[in-house]
């Protein structure tokens, strides 16, 4: 395929992994998948509960075909329990992907890099293929690619907040020195956003909240799917050089010449 | 058998399989995770595994999630 995205031992067409949370349904949630062409679809953990045995979402996940499940570790205070949540994951969804994700403080949800590593490096010489949701740290990304993750997966802004590329700079930083896949997660709310992230030289965006919050998810879905396309395009096209002043698109000698010669 | 599953008391009747308890869970194997006393049983292991009385046992599912 051409220009697929590379992630662990396998190969995308979409650079759009999409969140299963905060939908208003499981048919709104599914409608959003299928209208995002996402391949990678990230779960949660929870405990089976028997008075509602169909509330399951694995089921009409593969029903979908073609999606692979991602479980991430939601929850997860501490690397001991990060662990614990990833061998629970692949229990359940059978993926060799992780979304590693430890973010102890409810009231901003940022990660915590020393725990993070440090789930990382366990889970890594268990098997899997590691995406860890990270700050915007490139010191930390490089960190997190030499002990083996599969892609690193810094913040656009907080989780939930729709603030954007809050972290440009520093994301333009990780994607310069980056061997792996950079994954920009969390914080994104229009499309526009996901596609200046993909100019500027990112792998993948995951989005859960801008579409699941959408007033139409599946539109939002599809947008959010142009718009990864259009970003990626433009940085393989390779963006034009930025100038400080104007640059004549026509020659202005020549069109001077001309209207001067035939007034006379 | 007195165990404690998904943070309950619950009481089971059988010989302390897991294929026995998640049959009276109603539960689907390919999408569960087993958790016995903290430690996650891969499948490939269930067969042998005998619970015990007091075992804190968790089933998980998947659930919604980003």
């Amino acid at each position: 395929m051409e220009d697929g995205f590379r992630l662990g031992d396998r190969t995308f067409a979409s650079r759009l992994l999409l969140g299963t949370g905060k939908f208003a349904s499981i048919g709104a949630m599914l409608g959003a998948v299928r209208a995002s062409g996402a391949e990678l679809v990230t779960v949660a953990l929870r405990r089976f509960n028997r008075e509602r045995p169909d509330d399951d979402l694995c089921a009409p996940l593969a029903a979908l075909g073609g999606v692979t499940l991602v479980p991430n570790t939601s929850g997860a205070m501490n690397a001991r329990e990060a662990v614990r949540a990833a061998l629970l994951g692949r229990e359940v969804t059978g993926s060799p992907f992780v979304k590693l994700e430890i973010h102890p403080n409810p009231h901003h949800l940022l990660p915590d890099p020393i725990e993070t590593y440090e789930a990382a490096g366990l889970l890594v010489k268990e098997g899997f293929f590691v995406l860890p949701y990270m700050p915007a740290d490139p010191v930390l990304a490089r960190r997190l690619e030499d002990i083996g993750c599969a892609a690193v997966m810094p913040l656009g802004s907080a989780i939930g907040s729709g603030q954007g590329l809050a972290t440009l700079a520093m994301l333009q930083v990780i994607v310069r020195d980056a061997g792996v896949p950079v994954i920009v997660d969390a914080g994104l709310r229009s499309p526009s956003e996901a596609a200046a992230a993909m100019e500027m030289g990112c792998d993948a965006v995951l989005i859960n909240s801008a579409i699941a919050a959408a007033e139409n998810p599946a539109l939002m879905a599809g947008a959010f799917a142009q718009a990864i396309v259009a970003g990626r395009q433009a940085r393989r096209a390779g963006l034009m050089p930025r100038s400080d002043t104007a640059v004549p698109t026509s020659p202005a000698a020549a069109l001077t010449a001309f209207l001067a010669g035939a007034g006379d | 058998m007195n165990l404690v599953v998904n943070g309950a008391p619950y009481l089971h009747g059988g010989q302390g399989t897991i294929a026995e308890l998640l049959a009276e869970w109603r539960l689907a194997p390919p999408m569960t995770a087993v958790m016995i006393n903290g430690e996650v049983i891969r499948r490939s292991q269930w067969e042998p595994v005998r619970l015990s009385e007091g075992d804190r046992v968790e089933l998980i599912v998947a659930a919604a999630g980003g």
